[in-house]
This record gives C-alpha cells, structure tokens and sequence, in this order.
C-alpha cells in the first residue's frame, strides 16, 4: 500500500476525480449483487447439510468416493485433450489468416466469425447429423464401400472431442490470430537477410514471437471447457461423464443442492488453480492482448526455465527443417524463380481448419427439408413439413420471440453498463483498473454453469425465477464482457484528438460526443451491440436454471429436444437460427467495410 | 573499377502501379551510393529488390559478378538495415548479434567472440544482455548496424536508417556510419529521402523519381549542374528565370539562390534583372532575400550577412545580377 502511496501523491479530495468513477459504478455493482454475491453464497453452502449445520460432510463423500475423483481426473483430461487439438488445428489457420494480404483475409475471417457466432446447439446438431450412424460420413463412406458396418464416430470420446473442439478453435484462432497480426512482418524479412531460410526464419523468429498467443488460447480454451456440459452429454457416452453433468444431475435429479454446491467448489478451484498456474510461468497480461515478447518482464525460475527450453526447442526444429528443405530440394531439383511464395501445404492445411469450422453447419439447411423422419443422409424428397411442424408449436414459436425479445433486452442492458465503463477503463487511468477489468472479464472465464445454479439459489428466495427480468439479469452476466472488450478493442483504435479538434472548433462535450464520437464508432458499438445479443440467444446455462415450463427459451428447447428425440423439426428450428446469424453478421460485415472505405476515402 | 552490383533493365509493377520502370545501375566495390527520392519513386523498391525480398519482374541483378536475380535472400550475403531496425524483440542484443552467424554455423566460442567485439566497435560493450525495447532508439540503430555487419558482408543496404531519430543523433549516427563505412571497407546503399543527408554521407548520389532514375553523379554534381527541373528542385533550392528570347520556350535557366546577388549601385552582372524586394530574413551567417520580378516570377538570393552594409526595406526596387557560368540551362523533358 506504501509504495501504490508513493506513486500516486496527487490523490486528493477532487470532485472531478471521483466523477470520473461514475460510470464504472452500474457496471461493477450490477456484478457484485448478480454475479459475486451469487457464486460467494453458493459455495458457502457448500459447507452447510440440509438442515444448515455447518459440516464438511460433502468434501468427505467427494474424497471417499473414487468416482467423484475419476470425474474430476476425466473433466481435466478431457480438456487438456480439447485444448490441445484446438491450439494444433487453429494455429495453422492463425497463421495462415495473419500472413496473407488483407484482401484474401477478410473472407476467411468471416468464416472464423461464422461458427463462433452460431448457437452452439445448432452445431452440436449438425455434428449429429454429420458423425451419427446413418450420417454423412457413415452413408457416404458405405455407399463407396469402403467400409461394411457404420464407424462409431459418435456417443464417444471422438464425437465429444469433435463437438469440443468445433466449438472452441475460433476463439483460440482469434486469440492468436490479434498477437500474430502484431508480430512485425519485417521480422522474418530482417532473417532472411541475415541467412535465415523461411523455414529458420519461422521457427526462430515468429513461432517464438507467437508464443503468448497460444499460450492465452490455451488458458481460454481449458478453462472455458472445464466447465463443458453440451457436447459431452449430447456427443458422449453416458459413461463418461464430467464435473458439470455431474453438477446437473445432482440439482435436477437427486435435489442434492449442497453437494452440487460442493461440486461447484471443485470446478472453481480447478479453474482457479489453472488460472493461477498461467499467470505464474507466463503472465496474464498476455490474454487482454498486450504482446510482451517471450523473455519479457518479471519472470520467476520457471518462467526463464520455459524461454530457454522454447529457443533450444526452436532452434532444432528450425535445422530440422532446413535439413528438410534441403533433402526436397535435392529430390526434386529445378530451378526455383524468387516470386511470391505460393506455400501449398500450409493453404491445405488452414483451409481444411477452416472448413472444418464453417461447412458442418450447413448439412443442416438440407435436412431441414427432407421427407426423412429421422437426421439421416442423403437429404430424401422435399418438404416443408418441419417447418410447419415448427410455426404450428406453440411452445416453439412461445421460445424463439421470448429468446429474441430476452436477447434484444439482454443486449440492451449490457450496453447500458458496458458502454460507460469500457470508455472509463479504455481512456482513463483510474485506481485499480486491472482489478475493475477483471471482474467484468471474469464471467466469461467462469464456467457458466457454477454462475447459474448460484443465480437460481438467489431467484428462488426473492421469486425471479422463470420472470423475464431474471431472464434478462442472469443473460447479461455473460454479455457484458463481450461488449466490454468489443467497445474498449474500438476505443484503442480510436484517434481522441478529433475530440480534441472538435472542442477547439467550439464543440461542447455533448455536442462532440453526438457529431464526432458517436458517428465514428457507430460500427463498433452495433457489433457489440449484436455480439451481446447473440450470446444471450445461445445462453444455456441461464435458460436451464433461471428459466421454467412457463418461460420457454430457445437454446432451452433445443437442449431437451435433442436429448430426447431427434427429428428435422430441429434442423428447420436450425436453419432459422442460422440466418438470423448470418443477418448478424452481414450488418456487421456491411457496417464494417462502410466505415473501410469511408477511411481510405479520407486519405 | 570493380563493378560490385549491377542492376540491368530491372522493373517491377504491383498490379497497375509501375513501381520501378527498367532501370540500370552500377556500383563500384567500395562506394557510398545513396538512392534519393520522394516517398514513391522506387528508391525502396529498388532495395527490396537488391536485398531478394521482392521479385522483379524483368532484368537481371548481378552481385559480384554472379547472376542472382533469383537468388533468396539468405544465399544473397547482403545485408540489410531495416528503417524500424527490425531487431528480434524476443532476443537480447547479443543474441541479435550472434544470429546471422548462427545460420552460418559458426562454432559457438567464435560467435562469442565476435559478437563481444562487434558490441565493441558500435561502442554497446555494456548492453549485450539486455532486450532491444530497454535500449534508446540510437542504441537500437547501432544494434541494427552490429547486427548486419557482423557476419561481414561486402554489401549494405540501408533502408532509411535515421528517419526515426531527432535531429542531433541523426548527424551523430551520420558520422558514425561514415566511420564504419571507412572502417569495414563494405560497399553500402543507402536510402533517404532527405537531401542534406545525402549530401552528407554519399560518394555518388542516385536521385530517383517516379520509378527511375533522374540523375546520377556526385553530390556536387547534381547540386551544381542539376540535368532536370526535378533535380534542380528537389536538392536544394532552385530559382528559375525565363529564358532569352532565342531559346525555345521549353527550356529554362536556373540559378541558386546563393549565386544571386543584390547589386550595389553601378555594380554590374552578366544577367542583371530589375526586382522589387518582398522580404528579408536574416538568418546568421546568412541572409535570405525573397523579390518579385515584373513579370510575375519569386526569386530568391541567399547572400553573406553584412552588418555594416545598407540595410534592405520591403517594397524597395533592386536589382538582382549573377554570373552567365552559374546559371545552368534545363530541359524541361526529364533529364534521362
């Protein structure tokens, strides 16, 4: 505390000082009542029986039990598996995405945004129609013959990992797609001047350099899957299960709210645990997209012990690889021109990633539309008959305008808080910033299911549960930091001095904000605007816990129909969700390249 | 003369934009040859094209008498100086040093060796630990140097080395360039866009525009017989005057402003031409008068200050007068 004392001696009794912390207040206080309190409740009754004695009888049945600790080894194992797939198959298309002109790199962003954007129900169905026994690959791989009974791809580890995997890779491409876009391309330049070969050159220069990107997509990825439930129980086998389907069973079926509670505890401490782990070896400065170059700043034992072991390791695969390179080049001589590099395999690879992503979804639209009863391929005849199976349900046609109407509410509220503190904590140097920025990051990381079973705790003793308003409340956790980060990313790439200019020119602050501020980042604010509102559309978590038989949701709907009978009804239901994504993402996409060229007109 | 480099008939286009027209270019073992031009006339182009970093799309480039148009850059033995220096940020400054020599193999007590006293002659000995970003933007510049000098190249490319730095370090790492230019004996191009710095450093300068060359020559070359209108412009500052009537009215005749002088009375020139003075700024050892003629035309006169002589006054008449062998007669055609 003395040394924050010395470092800030202008800190006095000025108005404008505290002022400047208004707009944070909503923001942070809506997140300590909904959000803090909520989850502190939930694991303090994890340390109290039915009948509120204080006992630690839950930890002792989780310890005894060696089934409770082979669902926590699997939970972990499952997402190491998930993490690592996701940083092998998304790196390459990263890297593909970041070392191509802008011109190729827009459309294969868009088919990065696409699946991230896409209700993650809607792709788990669309795995089930691709991997089931009567699906895609099975059909397909039959009718060539190259096989006589139908692989098991799903119901399994595969399937789960598939599911996992499809649903987490755009993040981390994302992730580390924003450190490599920062990686100086006059880098590699400057090696091969020096005597690097490309191969060299990458190995040594720019995978090292990337390294903080992965290492925040891995973090991400493990942490956010800790908390996976969908795809292990619409994928997996009933075997097998992990932390959070346990958590599910024990509130939905056995009633047992302090052991879930004490379950809960576990995945916290697990996803805690990790967290810590990576700010000690690597630092957590690296996940809000500071780039800090490998071997930078405070750096323990273990931290100088890994940066030693990365250039040693770099180093010899960039020889293998030269070695490599060498031994192609005598197999197959020819005299190579120096030109453009057309670099094939990795075009192959990131392609096949990015296919990967972006087509699963649309085996659904055919489906939607066949004769067939159950989600079999090929697609046979054509029907409507599943749409109207759809706008002739009530329930259905109940959930989708009460999804909409909660979403739009839900994004509305989060840029209500978000807006205001985004533009304290982006331009601002306030008191214990990382603090403030933490909090409103914090749900994204929390597994969503831990935040939901402690907001129905909360709704059930003041009666928001299945209203609209607890709708509302509990969706907007999770879509606030999304607009948070959206508006601050715009924010830094915001030039404040046209502020400037324009109160020089006589503007007010109002004034500006109206014709200079706003108009520029209009752009920004409707992506985040629609970012929000797409989240609270897909949020499950809130819509199993907060929701009742009387406020039917959307992604609610679809879960239960999925895990009990599945027909193209959903895949019509699908198809619909499908383009108001795609409707999303086309404003965003328009509103983008409007304010693109609006730019270059400038110059 | 030991032709080091030469370029022969090398262009190259991005889509529509001719971003260097053919062009040819010999440069002898040893020189400082600068390329001069404005942003977009082909200068770093040029470079990136000697350095293998881009592809031409005709002609051939010829380093030290080998063919090595399709060369790649790590086979060239060039180096090259980045304009943002381009060191490793991930790297300490030794390791920077040591990683040219890396790639060539060199056995590790040698690489030591070398790279303790390149620190040594770039005067860093005390820095070799440290990252690139703990170092002042002057630091860095001569990292970038020890770094592409290391491995001895006979050839330097510089990519607008100084433009990042302020005014005072910028003529400090002049000279220092100089120094390590006599010192290691290496033949180095070099790209600016500022004229006294060309001026400065070079042997012979290459003045570029629009995608080739302009004029080739010494320094004082193209500052006193200029073959261009651009040329003339473009290094230092260039008065133009209609020219005599039996000349053709393409063609015009330029004299620089410190060859023009304000003639005392009876004083006579080879040209004298009758002025009215706009201004005067006294600017040390130098005094810059600004007139307009009858006609319409600005001429500018840098003169020796001259405390005991008359004082001028705006709206004066004067009358201005050099001599016939400082005027220079241009085509207004491009110079080539």
């Amino acid at each position: 505390m003395t040394a924050i004392a010395h470092d800030m001696p202008a800190v006095r009794a000025d108005p404008r000082r505290f002022a400047r912390y208004m707009p944070l207040v909503p923001a942070v206080a809506f997140l300590a009542i909904v959000f803090v309190i909520p989850v502190a409740q939930l694991l303090f009754l994890s340390f109290f029986d039915n009948k509120g004695n204080p006992t630690i009888l839950h930890y002792e049945r989780l310890v005894a039990n060696a089934t409770y600790f082979q669902v926590v080894l699997n939970t972990l194992s499952y997402s190491a598996w998930t993490t690592l797939f996701c940083l092998v198959g998304g790196y390459p298309v990263a890297y593909l995405i970041a070392t191509i002109s802008a011109r190729q790199r827009n459309p294969l962003m868009l088919w990065i945004l696409v699946p991230l954007w896409t209700s993650f129900l809607v792709r788990v169905l669309a795995w089930m129609v691709i991997l089931g026994a009567q699906g895609v690959i099975n059909r397909t791989l039959l009718s060539l013959g190259i096989i006589s009974q139908p692989l098991n791809l799903i119901y399994n580890f595969f399937g789960v990992m598939v599911g996992s995997v499809h649903s987490l890779m755009p993040i981390a491409i994302l992730m580390m797609l924003s450190v490599m876009l920062n990686i100086d391309r006059s880098l590699s330049n400057a090696a091969s001047t020096l005597g690097a070969r490309k191969s060299m050159a990458f190995w040594r220069i720019y995978f090292p350099l990337s390294l903080p990107g992965v290492a925040a997509s891995g973090l991400m990825v493990f942490v956010t899957s800790l908390g996976f439930f969908i795809a292990p129980q619409l994928l997996g086998s009933p075997s097998n299960i992990m932390l959070a389907q346990l958590i599910i069973v024990q509130l939905e079926e056995s009633l047992n709210w302090e052991f879930a509670a004490a379950l809960s505890v576990v995945l916290l401490a697990a996803t805690i645990i990790v967290v810590v782990i990576f700010d000690r070896t690597l630092g957590l400065s690296s996940l809000t997209g500071e780039t800090r170059a490998a071997g930078a700043g405070r750096k323990g034992p273990v931290g100088r012990l890994s940066s030693e072991i990365g250039q040693r390791l770099g180093s010899a695969l960039g020889w293998g690889s030269v070695y490599m390179e060498i031994l192609l080049g005598r197999i197959m001589p020819g005299r190579r021109r120096l030109g453009p590099e057309r670099r094939p395999i990795l075009w192959i690879v990131g392609m096949t990633g990015v296919a990967f992503l972006a087509l699963p979804t649309f085996f659904l639209i055919p489906i939607s539309v066949s004769e067939n009863r159950f989600l079999a391929w090929p697609p046979q005849g054509f029907t409507w008959r599943w749409y109207e199976v759809y706008f002739s349900s009530p329930v259905w046609v109940d959930a989708t305008l009460r999804s909409i109407g909660v979403g739009l509410a839900t994004a509305a509220l989060s840029m209500i808080l978000g807006v205001p503190a985004a533009f304290v904590l982006a331009r601002h140097h306030v008191i214990g910033k990382s603090v403030i920025l933490s909090l409103m990051l914090l749900p994204m990381v929390l597994p969503h299911i831990i935040v939901a079973v402690g907001l129905f705790y909360l709704y059930a003793k003041i009666g928001l549960v299945g209203t609209n308003i607890g709708l509302i409340i509990g969706n907007t956790i999770f879509s606030l930091p999304y607009v948070v980060i959206t508006v601050m990313a715009v924010l830094r790439n915001y030039d404040e001095r046209l502020d400037q200019a324009a109160w020089t020119l006589g503007a007010t602050r109002g004034v500006t904000f109206r014709r200079v501020t706003l108009p520029l980042l209009k752009a920004g604010m409707v992506t985040a605007f629609l970012f929000a509102f797409v989240k609270a559309m897909d949020e499950l978590a809130i819509a199993l816990f907060v929701a009742d038989a009387g406020t039917p949701l959307l992604p609610k709907q679809l879960w239960q129909e999925m895990s009990y009978k599945i027909d193209p009804s959903l895949a019509a239901v699908s198809t619909l969700i499908l383009i108001i994504v795609g409707l999303s993402i086309a404003i965003v996409q328009m509103l983008n390249s409007f304010g693109a060229r609006r730019r270059t007109d400038d110059v | 003369m030991n032709t080091k480099l030469r370029l022969d008939q090398v262009a190259k286009s991005y889509g529509p934009v001719r971003a260097l027209r053919p062009t040819s270019l010999d440069v002898p073992q040893g020189e400082f040859l600068t390329l001069l031009g404005p942003s977009g006339s082909g200068k770093s182009t040029l470079l990136q094209i000697l350095a293998g970093l881009t592809a031409c799309d005709q002609g051939e480039v010829w380093i030290d008498g080998r063919r090595s148009t399709d060369t790649p850059p790590h086979d060239r033995g060039i180096g090259l100086i980045f304009q943002n220096y381009a060191l490793f940020p991930h790297l300490t400054v030794a390791q920077n040093i040591a990683f040219p020599l890396e790639m060539r193999k060199m056995p590790r007590a040698e690489i030591d060796k070398r790279v303790a006293r390149m620190l040594e002659v770039v005067q860093l000995p005390q820095v070799g630990n440290r990252l690139p970003r703990e170092l002042s933007g002057g630091q860095q510049q001569r990292v970038a140097f020890a770094r592409c000098s290391v491995y001895e190249p006979s050839i330097i490319l510089m990519d607008e080395p100084l433009g990042a730095l302020d005014k005072r370090l910028r003529d400090d790492m002049q000279t220092e360039i100089r120094r390590l230019h006599k010192e290691l004996g290496a033949t180095i191009l070099y790209v600016t866009h500022d004229q006294e710095e060309a001026m400065a450093m070079s042997d012979r300068i290459c003045l570029m525009n629009d995608g080739g060359i302009e004029q080739l020559g010494t320094p004082s070359e193209i500052y006193f017989r200029p073959r261009s209108v651009f040329a003339a412009e473009f290094v230092g500052h260039a008065n133009f005057v209609k020219p005599a009537p039996e000349l053709t009215a393409s063609d015009r005749c330029m004299v620089r402003p410190e060859n023009i002088r304000i003639l005392k009375e009876g004083e006579q020139a080879d040209t004298v031409v009758e002025a009215t003075l706009e201004d005067t700024v006294m600017l040390g050892a130098f005094s810059r008068h600004i007139a307009r003629l009858a006609t319409g035309e600005r001429m500018v006169a840098v003169n020796w200050s001259d405390e005991k002589g008359a004082p001028h006054h705006p709206g004066e008449r004067v009358r201005l007068g050099w001599d016939g062998a400082k005027a220079v007669m241009l085509s207004a055609e491009r110079g080539r």
